[in-house]
Order: structure tokens, then sequence, then C-alpha cells
């Protein structure tokens, strides 16, 4: 047996391990803080940097000190700043190849904080592209402009826009115009007076015959019946041309009568398209809550985006239990059915601080994974605050949930009270500055995401608000009225809500302040939708009278030809009242 | 590496128990084949330290055999991947995974499973094949060899110094 063993060999060994083991620790600190400035870069894809790492192995944790993650987009701005995160691993699931956290804290954690040098890093890899959150439908998003009433030419707006009046008078005319080159041609074809003057003479004939009607007595029977017909027939086709004739002139005269209402039409047009009516003050809150809404529901959806990654899986999952992706040097581990499933990355519970501006609130996140169909639980969150800087109270919870991954579920509530506001801005436009210079906000706001379908709503009322309207006040008669308004006001409530898809969302939004400014700038802009309204009527039918003469003009030259038609008529049934006298 | 080679040469040419010489290429063979940082190639320097194996021969051959390995890998995942999906297996692995000890050791990946189980499988062949040859040596060949005029020419070499110089140490690894 000797011959086998060299027991100075295990001496050898134990002394070795401890060596590396020694040794192993010794670096650990300084490898794990490069390993997480280094991966984190490569998975930002900006600077990561750390003070220090701590890592102790009984009980097993980890502490970062001072972690500072730049904004890709913003290469001098940390997107967030930890000043000290602190976590608690399973050591028997790190052995089985699983990160799990027990317990996390994260303090001070400060969001969008200035950079002293350039967080930017060097990549090969193309920046994915991110898409601009959608706009929801609507206008909210765009810049506001309020209608200039005041100073609207009404002979600018004439020149640029055509008259429909004009349009159809000019039509008319033509089609008058045709019809009486018709008639014309038709009264050559219909019998006249050269036709009637024949059949007088024929009847002269007829009568100064041998004996008069009565001489020859059968034949000329014969022939007063022929001509009887032959007049009555031609008397016949004067009444239908008559008939026609009459049909076409009250057609005529009743399009000349709608066409004398085209001008005021044409007013009424003009003003609904060029003044803003009092009725159009409705969504004056609109215009100025509009931009501040749409401002915040996209901030939120720009964080939602920065979350949801780590809910995304870093590697696609195989079928069922096993990957079979062959790979050259690394092998392929293949996995097997769990007794007890764990993810292979859960932060069970992590407690967080944040300090932003308005003060500091505190909450905990639970069960961050992004295999939350294996451990079975959603991500959820509580964070909540009091009597801070600038709120009275804050409370924010939801949970984003992933358990089943074909109809993944998000929700969040968040309730403010008492936000202090001072010198807020509503809506920063150069065309309707509106400012709170003091006031109180409170805010609830519920919000849901189911697949894709997006649901939620944001009440919030303002109070004790003193209100500015800057530089822009006095700019347009809009905002002149609208200033003292908004002055006299202390307070206003305003309700969004939000409904559609993620991409293809829409927003209604409605205040009481509507209600407020329609009511002070409701008088003035009727008094100048009115003068507007009598300048645009003068100058309409100063430009449509003329052709609406001519038109009536033109309908008295058809008169001519009916007047042809009844006297042709006349002369023919003299001659038929003739042909009829008793022999 | 040229005094490696020696050493090896004299230890081959000595009387060192074959058993010795051919333990320590099987064992090398186990590490070299298989992911040097696996939890069993501890076990493996455990035994090189602690048997009475010919330390030269396990650093040449486990030179020899992660070289190999290298060549070997997509024959050692084929294999590895057939092990650990194999149908009549998938209780054992199941059990296996669910040891925190098998999963440290990553036996479900399929290039390490599969290398070690080459090597477990030609490791006894291997072993007696190279007490074997070692014995045939020299019993046959050694004394050929001496008198061969190239191994004249050698002895004339920077190697053969080496090797007197090494021979002069005396003693056994």
């Amino acid at each position: 047996m000797k011959k086998w063993i060299r027991l100075q060999g295990l001496f050898v060994f134990i002394g070795l391990s401890l060596v590396l083991t020694i040794f192993w620790l010794v670096l650990l600190d300084g490898i794990v803080k490069r390993t997480i400035e280094s991966y984190g870069t490569r998975a930002v894809g900006a600077k990561v940097e750390l003070a220090d790492a701590d890592v102790k192995l009984f009980p097993l944790g980890l502490t970062l000190e001072g972690l500072a993650v730049t904004n890709p987009d913003k290469p001098m701005e940390n997107i967030v700043e930890i000043s000290r995160t602190a976590l608690l691993l399973d050591p028997l699931q790190l052995l089985r190849r699983k990160i799990i956290v027990d317990e996390m804290s994260l303090t001070g954690i400060r969001l969008n904080t200035a950079r002293k040098t350039s967080g930017a890093v060097k990549t090969s890899r193309p920046k994915e592209s991110q898409q601009a959150p959608k706009k929801p439908a609507g206008g909210f998003c765009d810049d506001v402009s309020l209608p200039a009433i005041d100073s609207l030419d009404v002979q600018k707006i004439l020149s640029a826009e055509k008259l429909e009046s004009l349009e159809l008078i000019q039509k008319l005319q033509n089609e008058i115009q045709g019809e009486n080159n018709n008639w014309q041609k038709r009264l050559q074809e219909l019998p006249g007076k050269e036709k009637f003057d024949l059949y007088r003479s024929r009847i002269e004939k007829l009568k100064s015959g041998s004996g008069g009607f009565g001489a020859g007595l059968l034949g000329s029977v014969g022939d007063v019946a022929s001509l009887q017909k032959e007049i009555q027939a031609d008397l016949d086709r004067l009444k239908n041309a008559q008939k026609e004739f009459d049909q076409l002139k009250a057609g005529v005269g009743g399009q000349i009568q709608q066409i004398s209402a085209a001008p005021l039409k044409d007013v009424e047009r003009l003003k609904q398209k060029y003044a803003l009516s009092p009725q159009g003050l409705d969504n004056l809150g609109k215009l100025v809550l509009g931009q501040k809404v749409c401002g915040g529901l996209q901030k939120a959806a720009e964080w939602y985006e920065r979350v949801k990654f780590v809910l995304e899986r870093s590697k696609p999952k195989g079928d069922k239990e096993k990957e079979v992706k062959p790979q050259r040097g690394a092998g392929t581990y293949v996995r097997f059915r769990e007794y007890k499933p764990l993810p292979d990355f859960l932060i069970r519970r992590a407690r967080a601080s944040f300090v932003i501006e308005a003060g500091e609130f505190s909450g905990k996140i639970e069960n961050i994974t992004p295999d939350q169909d294996i451990l079975g639980r959603p991500l959820t969150f509580v964070f909540s605050g009091e009597k801070l800087k600038q709120f009275q109270a804050l409370k924010m919870e939801g949970s984003i949930n992933r358990v089943d991954p074909e109809n993944p579920a998000d929700r969040i509530a968040l309730q403010i009270r008492e936000y202090k506001l001072r010198n807020a801005s509503l809506s920063s436009s150069a065309d309707l500055p509106v400012t709170i210079k003091e006031g109180l906000a409170d805010m609830d706001l519920q919000a849901k995401l189911e697949g894709s379908s997006l649901n939620g709503n944001l009440t919030a009322g303002v109070k004790s608000a003193s209100f500015g309207t800057g530089e822009g006040a006095g700019k347009g008669a809009v905002l002149s009225a609208i200033g003292p308004a908004l002055a006299q006001l202390s307070g206003f409530t305003v309700k969004v809500d939000v409904s559609g898809t993620v991409s293809d969302y829409q927003m209604r939004l409605s205040s009481d302040l509507d209600q407020a400014l329609k009511s002070a700038a409701g008088k003035m802009i009727q008094q100048q939708v009115e003068k507007f309204e009598k300048d645009l009527k003068g100058a309409v039918l100063a430009k449509a009278n003329g052709p609406l003469d001519q038109l009536k003009t033109d309908q008295n030259s058809l008169n001519v030809i009916g007047s042809q038609l009844a006297d042709r008529l006349k002369l023919g049934s003299g001659l038929l009242g003739n042909v009829k006298r008793p022999f | 590496m040229i005094k490696m080679i020696a050493k090896l040469l004299k230890v081959i040419n000595s009387e060192t128990d074959p058993g010795q010489i051919s333990l320590a290429f099987c064992l090398a063979m186990v590490a070299g084949l298989t992911p040097l940082n696996s939890l069993h190639n501890l076990f493996i320097f455990l035994l090189v330290l602690l048997l009475r194996v010919n330390i030269s021969a396990f650093i040449l051959g486990l030179t020899f055999f992660t070289g190999a390995a290298y060549l070997l890998d997509p024959l050692f995942h084929q294999v590895g991947l057939g092990i650990l999906t194999a149908g009549a297996l998938q209780g054992l692995w199941t059990s296996l995974y669910n040891i925190t000890l098998f999963r440290l050791a990553k036996f479900n990946n399929s290039i390490l499973l599969g290398s070690l189980f080459v090597s477990v499988i030609a490791f006894v062949p291997l072993y007696l094949l190279l007490n074997l040859l070692i014995r045939k040596y020299r019993e046959h060949i050694l004394a050929w060899v001496q008198k061969t005029r190239i191994m004249q020419l050698l002895k004339t070499s920077r190697l053969y110094s080496v090797y007197q110089a090494v021979s002069g140490w005396g003693g056994q690894s």
C-alpha cells in the first residue's frame, strides 16, 4: 500500500487549495466590481460605474457602494444613482447556478443626476432603435395655437376661398344658355305662323268651293275631317312642347331661388372655418392642459419601457425541459424538471428608498424575475411617503404580471395628496403660456395594461392656486380674455381617460377649466364673430349679387320662348275653331 | 518541456512500476479531455498528488489530452447530448439535477458529460494497454534502441545531457 500512497501529496493539495482560496478571496471584491461594471456597461450601452464592492461569505452577501448608471441617450446624466445596495444571497441556490437574492436593500436612489464626465462608450453593437412613445390621437401633444379671430382679413379669405354660390350661378347660367339654344331649334321644328297660314288658305279654299262647305258634301266632309286632324296634331305637339317648357321654367325658377340663398351659406361656411365660435371654447381646457398630460403620459411610457427589461428573459427558453442548441467549446446545459422549481434569477424582496426633488419615499418590490411563470407569482411593488418636502402623502402600488406569459397584465395605482406646486408650467407654448404660480394638487391615477389593451384614468384637482399667463398674454384677443379669467381662478379639476392599445390609444380630457374659460372669453368671442360675419356677408353678397342679377336676366330670355309657344297655340286653336263651325 | 520529456524517458527506462506511469497518463486523460475547471478534476488532482503516480507523465499527458479535447469537443457534445436526452435515463438525470453537488459538478453540460463518459470508458483499457507497452518496451526495445545509430547521435544532443542530469538525481518520482 505504501508503494502507492504518498501522504505528503495530501498536504500539498491542502496547501495549494488554501493558497488559491486566499488568493481568490483577496481578489474577489475587485473581480465582482469589474464584472458588474463590464457586464452592466455592455447591457446598458453606457458606462456603469461602481465605487466599491464587498463580498461577504457568512452570510453570503454583496454590498455595492456608489452605483451609477449612465443614461445612454444623455451621456452627461445618470439614469439612476444608488448610494448603497446590499443583498443577501441564497448560497445553496448559488451552487445550483441560480442567483436567488433573499433580501435586497437599495438606499439613496436618485434619478436623472448630473455626471461630471461623459458616460458614453464606444459600442460595436448597433443601438436598438427605440421607438418614441406614440402620441395619442386628437392633437393632445401638438403645439397649442389659438385662433386669432381679431385679425381676420375678409378680403384675404375671399381671395383664397372659392365661393360655392358663384360656381352654382355660373353652372345654371350655362344650363339656361344651353336650354335657350335647344328651344330655339325646337321652335323652328314646331308648327308656326307659316304652317297655320297654309291651313288658313286651305280652309278658305274649302269655304270658297262651289256651294261652300255644303257643295259636294261627301268630298268636302272628308277634306274637313282631314284638315281638322292635321291641325289637332300640330296643336298637340305645341301643347306637349309647352308642357315640357313649363316644367323647365319651373325647375330653373326653383334653382334660382336656391342659388339666391347660396351666398348666405357661403358666409356661414367661412364663418365656421375661420371664426372661433363660443362653443369652440369647450376645448380650451384641452388646449391648456393637453400638452402637460401628454408629456406625463409619454414619460410614464418611457419609464415603463426602462423597467420592463428587468422582466425580459436573457435567453430563449428551450422546448419544455431541455435546450438542444449545440455550442462549440461551451457545450449545452440540458435542463431537467426541478422538484421545487425556482427561476435562474430572482430577487425575492427589494427594499428601496428614493430621493427625489419632492422628498424621500420608500417601499418594496417583490418577486423580481424574468421567469414569473416558473415562480408562479407576479412582481408587485408598493411605495409610500408622508409629509415630504413637496407632498403631504404619496402612495404608489401595482404589479407586473407575467405568470401567464401569453396574457401579461400590468397595473398601477398612484395617489398624491397636496403636492405643492410653485411656478409649475402647465403649458409652455408661446401662444398660450400658463403657469401655476402657487397651488396644491391632489392626484389619483389608475392604469391597467392587459395584453395590448390599455385603460387608465387620471383625476387631478388643483386648489388654493394662483395662475399666470406670462408674456404671451395680450398677444391675442382670446388669450387676453383668458388671462384675467385664469387670474381669478383658485383651482380646477381635470379628468383624463386613456383607452386603446399601447401603439394606438385615445385620450379624453375633461375639466371644469373649460366652463370657467368659456364664460370669460365667450362674450368677447361673440362680438368678434358678429363683426366678422357682418363683414363677410357684405363682401360675399357684393361678389354674388352681379352674377345673380345676370342669372335673372337669363331666366327672362326663356320667357320669350314661352310667349312664342303660347302665340302659336292661340293661332292654331283659332284655326281649329273655324274648321269646326257648322256647315 | 525538454526536462519533462527527459524525466519521462528516465522513468520509462528505470525500474519504476509501469502502473504508476500508466495511471498518471490515465488520470491526465480524464483531466485533459474534460473541461479543466470542473469539480471532478479537483478530485483527479487530489489523486495525482496522493497516489504515487508519475507527475511528469501526468503533466505531459494533461498537455496532450487538453489539446486533443479541443478537436474532440464536437464528438463529446454529441455523446453527452445523447446520454442526457436518452429516455431511459431521464429519471436518473432528473434526480441528479435536484442534488446540489451534481449541479455544481455541471453534469448536465453536454461536453462535460460526453468527455467524462469517454475518458472513464477508456480509462481501464488505456491503463492496461500502457502497462503492456511499457513492459514490452523495457523487455524488447530499450536495449535495441540504445544500440541504434540514431540513439548514438542523440547521446551527443542537448536532450541527452539533460537526461543524464536527470538520471544523476537518482530516486523515483
